[in-house]
């Protein structure tokens, strides 16, 4: 018989079918044998399987504000198994949810793909909307109502930065995301706090078991010793102080591009963050209307990026503290030595570089008090760009500061390779050192870097990480975190540091003093003041310290076009330096 | 133009399969499985099964190299440019393996006469296992295992020595058993007593123990997910299996429809299962429970008999056949799809934990579609061309 002919083609045949006869045998003994106990299983299949979402942990400031909440809200669900595919019935869901049938549509697909037994269609639905459904649930089939927790920001813009905010699931994070846990209706952290601490704040979800009716209908909820309750996330208490934050923020109102920071130099505790232009975050949870959506694309300055992190900027009188630094730590100079007589320009190279005034003869302590450029470039000739480049990287002040904080930038520090790509290979020279290592052009720092570095300076050479969060505490109070200090000595030369402070409280207290606006009497402050001009806007930059002897706040308040700036903004960092002494230190004194 | 020849019964089961299928997602039909999209994509696989009609063998044969490569690049592209390009990726990882199967026929065929040297087999078995350490790296196991499924098929069909096929399943066999030290060691003692036993020389056996090994290390890179190793999956995959919030909760629903849809099934358009939505992924990897559960035993013995006819009509037609190339394609092709039923169908009711194998056809995935019928198209016109030669 054919079949029994020894060939291999054949073998394979019977193997085929001796696979398929198995699988055939065990679908037997499932469908046929078992078939009864099969049918029962599935007549009594009336639990529906339904994530209940976890109520995100709170936010709390240093002085016990709640600055990001959770809410009860009613939201409007569909129950994507009962609802039928027609027009009419989408559009009467559609315009409940007061959303358009394509993005309905899309919803409810998405929400197939992923698994989904139900949909958010709208998070907060008002009183009347509730009422009529509830009154008239035969007219809505499928339409659910729950009062589920979201989270809300009570104080809307003023901590949209440093807290960030959350948002949907987008479909492309939602592959990664499912594989820790997440559901498809559950909010992320998307910037700041949110997206860096997410994991502690989202969490557990729960699982709950209702028993529906032959039409997917949910009658009550059962089964009770399997489902899983929700497990709040843990509360987490910042180091942002409110009523500074609040009065920083009403101060800074009128600029639409500034970004400050106020950080204690010995902790790195950062206790006001501001950056504008900002965005009230919960529109992307109780939904964002489409103008607003588009204003906030198409805002040159977007409101998305926080300045104080992201934004790279020209890190001027810093790197001439680095420079007086070498200087003093390698001895290259004495302090009294002497330089060619600002006469109000310098020739570099083919390049002339200018000074704002003709200073004549000067030495380093009294150039950097009447902050003549032209001493200064002289000095950076001298410095060398190996060896500062070696100091920077050293500090390791071109890097990220390590703020717990989502998405920090880089700073930037040109090397040789970028000065060959940019202007050709041997083809610079000394004038494109000099305006690097003034801090003018190729390398920046975000303001973040720079209160880290000044601080730094007023910390006898200790470079402290900064940090937005202080403990972290379960819902039940207790404490799972605590966040200690991270400190590291990067300038080693005590007598150049406590030199270089000092100069910065002359800076604002002598008779040559150019800002004595920032002055405070009776208050021992340090301050720097420099400005910068970029594509026709100004840039005025400050730092501001107190006290002297052992600072304990220091403020970095970068503002673009402000109007007479070389009085305004002492006077403006002067008041707010002036409030948080009042409010910080002295009220807790008394 | 040369006229085209329809071979009869092939084309009445692809027919039949066809209406069944229709019929089977027209009952799935809804907001995410549009049956509109399904049948249109059933359409442009059917236009260009036709157009394969007038593609001669030999232009398969003469191209079969550049299109594996095409295919491998064309994936490889498409690794990196994920997740923007999803379903150039689908199609590129599903045409694999038809191009796989082009490409290791004319190898084989090629050196036939040879196909036991050492020198011949190694550089195929080193193609193999490239392509396996990518879909393993994919997270498709199941791609894997037809890879090495088909290569053994298509030597055992060039008389290769069975010392030599365990030698190549040996290699394979420890990419997936590695990462169980014990199981591994115990593997390799039996392999070494059993070529031993089989008169191998020393030089070979220390050779196999050497590309095991290698093979082994392997695995460590290519098994790298989120799980971790081989050996964490499948405890990941026990654990979740009777987890009824995770992985178990569709496996058990997916067994209650099958379980439930008895001799003859609930009916069409009727499962129960299916309209409450117990089961997510019914209209792609769970497809063979809604099946199971409207039709019944009886769908499930149909359509295999379906395709075991096809089977068993080109083995009986095998010898007719002149051109050696044309016999593997289509033993490979056939015996491809029939896997792809099984693994479904097994997936279904939790024999293995393949998840990535969808069912060919019965699928709202295009690739799976048009591989179906540009599988049919190819052996087609090997079996009215049955007596060409060149």
């Amino acid at each position: 018989m054919i079949l029994f002919r020894n060939n291999r083609e054949r073998h394979i045949l019977y193997f085929m079918i001796i696979l398929t006869v198995s699988i055939g045998v065990i679908l037997f003994v499932y469908q046929i044998m078992n078939r009864a106990r099969y049918r029962e299983l599935s007549e009594s299949n009336r639990v529906r399987m339904v994530i209940e979402p976890a109520p995100r942990g709170k936010m709390f400031s240093s002085d016990s504000v709640e600055i990001a909440s959770v809410r009860k809200l009613y939201s409007l669900y569909l129950d994507i198994g009962i609802v039928k595919p027609d027009y009419i019935v989408l559009r009467e869901i559609a315009e409940l949810a007061d959303m358009s049938i394509d993005s309905l549509s899309m919803l409810i697909s998405n929400g197939k793909r992923y698994g989904q037994s139900q949909v958010l269609l709208k998070s907060d639905t008002d009183m009347r909307t509730v009422s009529v459904i509830e009154e008239n649930s035969n007219l809505f089939p499928g339409i659910l109502i729950k009062g589920t927790v979201f989270r809300y920001y009570p104080f809307k813009d003023l901590y949209t930065h440093p807290i960030g905010y959350v948002g949907n699931i987008s479909n492309e994070e939602y592959s990664e995301l499912i594989k820790r846990g997440y559901a498809f209706f559950d909010f992320t952290g998307k910037s700041g706090i949110e997206a860096h601490y997410d994991s502690d704040l989202r969490g557990i979800n729960g699982i709950k078991y209702y028993e529906i009716d032959i039409n997917g209908r949910i009658i009550g909820s059962i089964n009770e010793d399997n489902a899983i309750k929700p497990e709040p996330g843990n509360n987490l208490y910042t180091s942002l102080n409110h009523t500074i934050q609040q009065y920083c923020d009403s101060l800074l109102d009128e600029y639409s591009v500034c970004d400050m920071i106020i950080m204690e130099p010995k902790t790195g505790r950062i206790l006001s963050m501001v950056s504008k232009p900002s965005f009230n975050p919960n529109i992307f949870i109780y939904g964002i209307k489409r103008d607003i959506w588009d204003f906030l694309q198409r805002n040159d300055n977007s409101p998305f990026i926080n300045r104080c992190i992201d934004i790279q900027k020209a890190p001027l009188l810093l790197f001439r503290l680095i420079t007086m630094y070498i200087t003093m730590d390698r001895t290259i100079v004495d302090s009294n030595d002497l330089f060619q007589p600002c006469t109000g320009n310098l020739l570099i190279g083919n390049e002339e570089f200018k000074c704002w005034d003709e200073h004549g003869q000067l030495n380093m302590n009294d150039a950097f008090l009447e902050n003549c450029d032209i001493f200064f470039d002289q000095l950076i000739l001298k410095v060398g760009f190996s060896e500062f480049a070696g100091y920077i990287k050293e500090m390791n002040m071109n890097r990220k500061t390590g703020l717990d904080i989502f998405n920090e930038s880089d700073g930037f520090l040109p090397d040789i390779e970028f000065f060959s790509a940019r202007y050709g290979k041997k083809e610079w020279g000394n004038a494109e050192i000099v305006k690097m290592m003034s801090g003018k052009e190729d390398a920046t720092m975000t303001l973040l870097q720079m209160t880290v570095l000044a601080s730094a300076f007023i910390n006898g050479g200790i470079k402290v990480t900064p940090t937005l969060i202080d403990s972290i505490a379960d819902c039940k109070g207790n404490t799972v975190f605590k966040n200690e200090s991270i400190k590291k000595q990067i300038m080693y030369n005590k007598d150049a540091v406590n030199n270089i402070k000092m100069l910065m409280y002359q800076n604002v207290n002598s008779d040559k003093s150019i800002i004595p606006a920032a002055r405070i009497e009776n208050y021992p402050i340090g301050a720097l003041y420099s400005e910068f001009e970029s594509r026709n806007i100004s840039i005025n930059n400050m730092l501001m310290f107190y006290p002297v002897e052992d600072p304990y706040i220091i403020i970095t308040l970068s503002i673009e076009g402000m109007e007479n700036a070389r009085f305004n903004l002492p006077h403006l960092i002067r008041k707010i330096m002036y409030y948080c002494i009042k409010e910080l230190y002295e009220k807790n004194e008394h | 133009m040369k006229k085209m020849n329809i071979d009869s019964i092939l084309a009445v089961i692809a027919l039949i399969l066809t209406i069944f299928a229709l019929i089977i997602m027209s009952s799935l039909n809804g907001y995410n499985s549009n049956l509109l999209q399904y049948s249109m994509w059933i359409a442009i696989s059917i236009v260009i099964m036709i157009f394969m009609q007038f593609v001669p063998v030999k232009i398969h044969f003469a191209s079969s190299y550049i299109l594996f490569s095409v295919n491998l690049i064309v994936l490889i592209i498409s690794i990196i440019l994920r997740p923007e390009h999803v379903l150039l990726h689908q199609f590129a990882s599903q045409f694999l393996k038809l191009t796989y199967i082009l490409f290791a026929s004319r190898y084989i065929s090629n050196r036939k006469d040879n196909i036991n040297s050492f020198r011949i087999y190694t550089p195929l078995t080193i193609i193999t296992l490239i392509i396996v350490s990518i879909s393993i790296y994919l997270k498709q196991p199941s791609n894997a295992f037809l890879y090495v499924f088909m290569e053994i098929i298509l030597l055992y069909l060039a008389d290769m020595k069975t010392e030599n096929i365990i030698i190549i399943i040996s290699i394979f066999i420890s990419i997936f058993i590695f990462s169980f030290p014990i199981i591994w060691i115990f593997f390799l003692i039996c392999l070494i007593l059993i070529l031993y036993f089989m008169r191998t020389g020393i030089i070979k056996i220390a050779a196999v123990l050497f590309s095991s090994i290698i093979s082994g290390i392997i695995s460590i890179f290519i098994w790298a997910w989120e799980t971790g190793n081989a050996a964490n999956i499948i405890e990941y995959l026990k654990e979740n299996s009777v987890n009824i919030h995770g992985y178990g909760w569709n496996l058990l629903q997916s067994k209650i429809a099958v379980g439930s849809g008895g001799l003859i099934g609930k009916g069409l358009f009727m499962g129960s299962q299916k309209g409450l939505e117990m089961i997510s992924g019914q209209d792609d990897m769970y497809i063979f429970s809604v099946i199971s559960e409207e039709t019944g035993y009886l769908g499930f013995v149909i359509m295999m008999l379906l395709i075991l006819i096809i089977l068993i009509r080109i083995i009986y037609i095998y010898k007719q056949i002149r051109i050696i190339y044309s016999r593997y394609i289509i033993i490979g092709i056939s015996t491809m799809i029939l896997i792809h039923f099984i693994m479904n169908i097994s997936f279904a009711i939790g024999l293995i934990p393949f998840w990535d194998c969808s069912m060919p056809l019965f699928s709202f995935n295009p690739s799976s579609i048009m591989l179906f019928f540009v599988s049919i198209g190819i052996i087609n016109k090997i079996l009215v061309d049955k007596y060409e030669y060149w």
